[in-house]
């Protein structure tokens, strides 16, 4: 009841004086649909059809204003939204850059990269609007005209999504960095005190082991972990064949494939697994939070991982000189400590020397397993080896 | 509660709205508008994005191994759901509307906290609840039966606030003559009461089916996503490739669960008619 009655009371109160309460009474009947002839009898003992004939059309007319008013009411709730709905954020003075980017570094622009930016003469007045997310669908949303003035992504295939669309320059990886800000390694998260005594990639085939990776289809971090494996294999002068047969076993162990890295250090994290395959700077980062929950073990031989960043050629706020002196900004020496300190590996020689991370013994890249252009469907594709060995095959 | 109460349980009204009625015209123009604005046209874009690349290529995804598991999986563990939702919630309401004891009015609204409730949060309370450091040594996170489990959850109110409007309005003269004329309590059971919950029965069940169907987040947290091991959703592929940018993929998957979701609705509902229409008789 009490709703039809809210409803009934807006419009009734501009026309008080014009009807008479029963007339009110009856507009809401209509309301309800509830015209029987028993109620108005209760209500004043008069014959149903003539009060209804008498009153119809006022009622009616009511409904129809009562429509107007409220769909005038909800364009204008609509039209005072709209700006809202639109506009992200209002620009700061010195203008406004938006980072798209993969998901772990989001805290780390807009906290202390942000506020060391601001510091710098370029930077002044200059607010950083970022936007995180999983690596492949951000590099989807920016192709699909998501605003960006720089992109970081968390493998190079879906920067060189963005160059097939012209809006980040061919040249991209031209810099004594190959276009990467940061680099990191695949490695092992335990349990504390490593009580299934994980060290190396073939300890992840021990009988009872349970291991968490990522879905491979729905996350980029996954395929870092399964190129690591496979070439940790091919290191150790396993074959080809043989390399691809330790993916097929190594899947066999892997109980959940969460759909992002940080779903699966969560899972990980709540009790589920004796190791996950994930990032170094990921693991460390948990075992600094949360200690006691996780340990972290790089095994013999593991893959680099190489985050690369570009600045964007359609960007969005035309402040492309300020994008590229941002993406310069973060190959500074104060920036790539910033980088250390959040655990990933500085770029940057001089930096890096300061800063001492636990590394495999056999440190290889991606360039040496062929690189992503060849890797990425031979793998992955629809008809690649690990989409095979996920269908059963 | 009212767009949950099925139709088959609305009396039927002859002669609804004359055309010639100015504010008639204007109040269906305007629900039609809102219709298509909201459901209509994002109904539309999706068959149009997942039928671009043509049927064969929605044919293709379906028959892809790991997507015709998921599929298997996801009508499988509804159907079981379904049922055993149907049975509990028709129990629930029995006791709602027929007993009566002290909190009763607590339990009846505890039963739409699932629908109050945003699904993650329930997705992640089961997982505390059922998952490795469960404080009651349960343990079926990742597992199936955590899937089943998360969408017993979701569609619990469902078949309930069918039933019990129906049971409610349900004449106990009918019970207590069959009672007079020496039926037991399981006849009267199944040849009064029963046939006269089937309609709103299968109406709430047809709305648990479609639901689980497409349930994501609670699911989410608690399903293994593991195609190797049958722990992988429908909307668990959707998302996922989503993410990998597969949007025609994505889009294909989630043409094949509307339809089935809408295969479910129109199946339950002309069931629940024809069951509401022969029992008139």
């Amino acid at each position: 009841m009490s709703i039809h009655a809210a409803a009934y009371r807006e419009p009734v109160k501009g026309l008080r004086n014009t009807y008479s309460t029963d007339t009110k009474k009856l507009y809401m009947l209509t309301l309800m649909r509830q015209m029987t002839a028993s109620h108005h009898k209760k209500n004043d003992g008069r014959p149903a059809q003539e009060r209804t004939a008498e009153a119809r059309n006022p009622a009616r007319s009511e409904i129809v204003r009562y429509v107007i008013q409220a769909t005038g009411f909800a364009v204008a709730l609509a039209v005072a939204a709209f700006p809202s709905l639109t506009t992200a954020r209002t620009a700061h003075s010195g203008g406004t850059l938006n980072i798209v980017t993969y998901s772990t570094p989001g805290p780390v622009y807009s906290g202390p990269l942000a506020a060391a930016f601001a510091k710098t003469k370029a930077g002044k007045h200059v607010s950083l609007s970022v936007s995180p997310g999983p690596s492949d669908s951000q590099s989807q949303a920016v192709a699909n005209g998501q605003p960006a003035d720089v992109v970081n992504f968390s493998y190079a295939p879906n920067i060189q999504t963005l160059v097939g669309k012209h809006l980040v320059p061919k040249s991209w990886d031209r810099n004594p960095y190959h276009g990467n800000v940061t680099d990191s390694v695949v490695a092992f998260g335990v349990r504390q005190r490593n009580p299934k005594h994980i060290k190396n990639w073939s300890d992840l085939l021990k009988k009872g082991i349970q291991v968490l990776t990522p879905n491979p289809q729905a996350s980029g971090g996954a395929k870092w972990n399964l190129l690591a494996a496979y070439g940790a294999q091919r290191e150790t002068r396993r074959s080809k064949k043989q390399a691809v047969g330790y993916l097929k076993k190594l899947f066999k162990h892997v109980s959940v494939q969460d759909t992002s890295a940080s779903h699966e250090l969560n899972t990980f994290l709540n009790g589920t697994g004796d190791v996950m395959i994930g990032y170094e700077d990921d693991i460390m980062e948990a075992q600094q939070k949360m200690p006691g929950k996780i340990k972290l073990v790089v095994p013999k031989q593991s893959l680099l991982i190489e985050n690369p960043i570009s600045w964007t050629l359609k960007p969005a706020a035309h402040n492309a000189r300020l994008a590229k002196k941002f993406v310069s900004f973060l190959y500074s020496k104060r920036a790539q400590t910033i980088w250390a300190k959040a655990f990933y590996w500085p770029v940057v020689k001089s930096v890096a020397r300061h800063h001492h991370f636990p590394r495999p013994k056999k440190l290889f890249n991606i360039r040496q397993l062929g690189g992503w252009p060849k890797l990425d469907p031979e793998f992955f594709g629809p008809n690649g080896i690990v989409t095979k060995i996920e269908q059963g095959g | 509660m009212a767009a949950l109460s099925p139709a088959a349980a609305v009396p039927r009204r002859g002669g609804v709205a004359r055309t010639d009625d100015a504010a008639a015209v204007v109040v269906r123009g305007l629900s039609a508008g809102y219709l298509s604005l909201i459901v209509l046209l994002p109904l539309a874009a999706l068959l149009w994005t997942s039928t671009r690349g043509g049927i064969g290529a929605v044919w293709q995804t379906i028959t892809i191994p790991t997507v015709l598991g998921a599929l298997e999986l996801t009508v499988g563990v509804s159907a079981i759901v379904v049922i055993i939702n149907a049975v509990f919630g028709t129990l629930i309401a029995w006791v709602l509307v027929r007993d009566s004891f002290r909190g009763k009015s607590a339990v009846n609204a505890l039963i739409d906290l699932p629908f109050a409730l945003p699904t993650i949060v329930a997705g992640l309370t089961l997982l505390a609840l059922y998952g490795p450091s469960s404080p009651v040594h349960v343990n079926v996170a990742y597992t199936r039966m955590g899937i089943a489990l998360a969408l017993l959850f979701v569609t619990l109110p469902f078949v309930t606030r069918a039933v019990q409007p129906v049971l409610i309005a349900l004449d106990r003269d009918m019970e207590e003559a069959a009672a007079v004329l020496g039926a037991g309590s399981l006849a009267i059971f199944r040849r009064i009461v029963l046939p006269n919950l089937g309609p709103a029965l299968l109406a709430g069940a047809g709305l648990s089916f479609a639901r689980a169907l497409g349930e994501f987040g609670a699911v989410t947290l608690i399903a293994g996503n593991n195609p190797l091991r049958g722990t992988q959703v429908m909307s668990l592929v959707i998302f996922g490739d989503i993410q990998g940018y597969q949007f025609s993929s994505a889009a294909a998957l989630s043409f094949i669960l509307l339809a089935l979701s809408l295969a479910v609705l129109l199946v339950f509902g002309r069931l629940s008619r024809a069951l509401s229409g022969h029992h008139d008789r």
